[in-house]
């Protein structure tokens, strides 16, 4: 075999051997898929409080994508909403000064929030604009890529209110009033 | 001149333009197509893997022959400024091996561009509308690079003296313009897709050609790509010398080509150092756009992707601080700094072992009882992103350090002021040291999410004033310092293989990142606007990525051995 020959069977092991040791590390990684929203038919006259909590929470964990940012710290980038009683945390914010929204109780503010999130930064977790102003990173929930409806965003806010026992103040689509 | 030589730079644009006009004529006017599962064409075979492959050897080529024709010009200017005939040399030798690959690239963009529009149809003649006579504006400039590119090459014998080799340069800076603006245009098509600008929410478009290139990711995107270039064309251009080197058994020959891995690793580190940063102004920006989509980076799905990125970079910054530490043994004046090394390795090792440390661990239930939680007590906070801030900024600073001992070590200063400036320098280093931990320490752990995204600021700016003004400072310094010999071709056959290091790291790294850029997009061709609905609509896993970016990896590099063949056959012929 000639030296270059000889060099480039080296060299070539030594590449593909590194290449191969990247590959493992990607191996060695948890598997996880992210799958796409898969889309669901439900039949709103016929949903049940119970269900209608439940599409609220899949909502805050998948395609509502809440549960992205609202997670315990270091790592959430906004207030951990499911160790938060909203029905507390709604007295407090509307007590304060710095309120300028229109809400008058916790499944008003909660919707508020998801759909208007510049009316009320909670203290601490804003972003710097323009200016030094104070702004919410927080996307409207109704507009893309989330779109979630009217029926998504009040499932999501009975799925906030339940999971601390506190009572569903908004209505069921079938039209039931609670 | 053959014939061939005309043909081939006006046939590609051709086919190209056919293909942009028939994209043109499936467009409609109005708001975006929302394909179903069935209008996809189904070929057997994923389409996602077909069209990856395909765009990931074209960019890896791309990216290739626009870093080479960047590292000439800069290494044709040094020749032009020092004199030396070496650089002279060095640069002709390499647009030469790069010529194969003008073709390559368009090859491969012939076929990708073929199959986007046959496996995505519905995407791409909504692209085709949206930017409208772009395609052709592209193709023009296309054209345009062919023909500086053939100018700039055949010229090199005729334009060698006198004033003339600054007309042969001006005919490089038009090769590289036309180069540039073939990426940022092909940058502002990606760029859309991943925060679209100019149409309204269901994809209408409402504003002219430049609102809709000029998004908020345009321009992070383009520095990014351009820096990243300059780094990977040295890296390339290195394992090419260190290949010769290794085979070369003539002393004169070794020396020469130790000289040319020296000046490509310079290169490709010196334009490494800031890249991180054209990183971050990225991430931010996407961050800026949708905290969704950054998050979906950085902390959802993707995150454990990061960990392999911090392999790929250790890698990098391991294999080229090795290469520095080793060339040292060229200049006897190297031995006043050697005791430096293992402390420099040190600060390296630790930061790669913090930058690969994960924040979450996936655990048995019996670990997790263990444990106390899927967070290590201990190890748990180093796994978030201010201790990895941390140590990225520290790795760099310990990184340009080995660099500024290389170039100082085949030095004696000169000036009376030596131990005035070398105070000034070490100061800077251990202010800027202190900073960047006390900083990433106190906004990353005890203040809250506004003032922590803010630190990473302070810590890059720390990073960079290093730099500069250890450039700034040596360039003063060592002005009319004593030079030292440095014996060419005398370094050891090992260091030669941090060379190819180098480039297959950073090859393997350009995959995992296209991969990621292409992932946060999740479910949507045009994120917000237009659904993916084809049977890949998911992001796939880490090791299945893993598996395609080492298929595509290899393949460029058997497209790169036979550019390099083809391009020693001409030399022999």
């Amino acid at each position: 075999m000639s030296e270059s020959r000889q060099v480039l069977a080296k060299v070539l092991g030594f590449s593909l051997g590194l290449i191969f040791l990247f590959t493992l590390v990607t191996w060695l990684s948890p598997q996880m898929e992210g799958e796409a929203p898969q889309e669901q038919i439900i039949k709103l006259d016929t949903l049940t409080q119970e269900e209608f909590v439940t599409l609220g929470e899949s909502l805050f964990n998948g395609r509502g994508a809440c549960a992205l940012c609202h997670q315990p710290p270091p790592v959430g980038r906004a207030p951990d909403l499911r160790k938060l009683n909203m029905v507390t945390v709604t007295a407090e914010r509307l007590a304060d000064a710095n309120y300028q929204g229109e809400a008058t109780d916790a499944a008003s503010y909660l919707r508020e929030s998801m759909l208007e999130p510049g009316r009320y930064v909670a203290p601490g977790w804003g972003m710097m604009g323009s200016e030094g102003v104070i702004i919410s990173p927080m996307p409207a929930v109704d507009k893309p890529p989330m779109s979630l409806t009217p029926v998504e965003v009040d499932a999501v806010i009975a799925y906030l209110l339940v999971k601390d026992g506190n009572p569903v103040t908004v209505p069921l689509p079938g039209g039931e009033a609670r | 001149m053959s014939i061939s030589l005309w043909v081939k730079p006006l046939v590609l644009p051709l086919l190209l333009l056919l293909l942009g006009m028939t994209g043109l004529a499936w467009g409609v006017d109005g708001a975006a197509p929302q394909p179903l599962r069935g209008d996809y064409p189904d070929i057997g075979i994923s389409s996602r893997a077909v069209v990856w492959v395909l765009a990931q050897l074209h960019l890896f080529f791309g990216a290739l022959i626009l870093a080479v024709p960047l590292f000439v010009l800069v290494i044709e200017f040094l020749g032009i400024i020092t004199g030396d005939q070496r650089y002279d040399d060095m640069a002709r030798e390499f647009l030469k091996i790069s010529l194969v690959g003008f073709t390559l690239t368009a090859i491969f963009g012939i076929i990708l561009t073929i199959a986007l529009f046959g496996l995505y149809p519905q995407l791409m003649s909504y692209l085709a509308r949206v930017f409208d006579g772009q395609w052709l504006v592209y193709l023009g400039v296309f054209l345009l690079e062919n023909i500086f590119l053939y100018a700039y090459y055949y010229s090199w014998d005729r334009l060698r003296e006198g004033r003339q080799k600054w007309g042969h340069l001006g005919l490089g800076v038009m090769l590289n313009l036309s180069g540039v603006a073939i990426m940022v245009l092909a940058n502002a098509w990606v760029t859309f897709m991943m925060a679209p600008s100019g149409i309204t929410t269901d994809g209408t478009v409402v504003g002219d050609i430049w609102d809709v290139m000029h998004g908020p990711l345009w321009h992070p995107m383009n520095l990014h790509r351009f820096i990243a270039n300059i780094a990977y064309g040295g890296a390339v251009v290195g394992a090419y010398a260190a290949f010769k080197f290794l085979s070369s058994r003539d002393l004169a020959a070794r020396a020469h080509y130790d000289w040319m891995g020296y000046t490509s690793n310079f290169i490709a580190i010196l334009a490494f150092l800031p890249l991180p940063f054209a990183g971050y102004w990225l991430m931010a920006e996407i961050y800026a756009y949708s905290q969704q989509m950054g998050i979906t980076a950085m902390g959802g799905i993707l995150a454990w992707l990061f960990i392999i990125q911090a392999v790929l970079i250790g890698t990098i910054l391991l294999a080229g601080n090795f290469y520095l530490w080793s060339g040292m043994s060229r200049s006897e004046g190297a031995v006043r700094y050697q005791w430096l090394i293992k402390y420099i390795a040190l600060v390296l090792v630790a930061g790669f072992l913090v930058w690969v440390t994960p924040h979450t661990l996936i655990l048995t239930a019996a670990e997790r009882a263990a444990l106390g939680g899927s967070h290590h007590p201990v190890l748990g906070p180093l796994g978030i992103m201010p201790a990895k801030n941390i140590a990225v900024n520290l790795m760099l600073i310990a990184t340009f350090l080995s660099f500024q001992l290389y170039r100082r070590a085949d030095k004696v200063v000169a000036v009376p002021w030596a131990a005035a400036g070398n105070a000034l320098m070490t100061a800077i280093y251990l202010v800027a040291i202190a900073n960047i931990i006390f900083v990433g320490v106190y906004y990353g752990y005890f203040t809250n999410t506004v003032y922590k995204v803010g630190s990473s600021v302070i810590q890059v700016v720390s990073t960079l004033v290093v730099i500069v003004s250890g450039i700034i400072i040596d360039s003063l310094m060592f002005k009319n310092a004593k030079k030292l010999p440095s014996h060419w071709g005398q370094v050891s056959n090992r260091s030669q293989y941090a060379l190819f290091a180098l480039p297959v790291a950073y090859t393997w790294l350009m995959g995992l990142m296209g991969y990621v850029r292409s992932s946060v997009k999740t479910h949507w061709h045009i994120y917000g606007v237009m659904k993916d609905n084809s049977p890949d609509n998911y992001i796939p896993t880490i090791g299945y990525a893993g598996n395609m970016i080492t298929l595509v990896t290899v393949l460029f590099l058997l497209g790169l051995l036979f550019m390099f063949w083809i391009a020693d056959r001409r030399v022999k012929a």
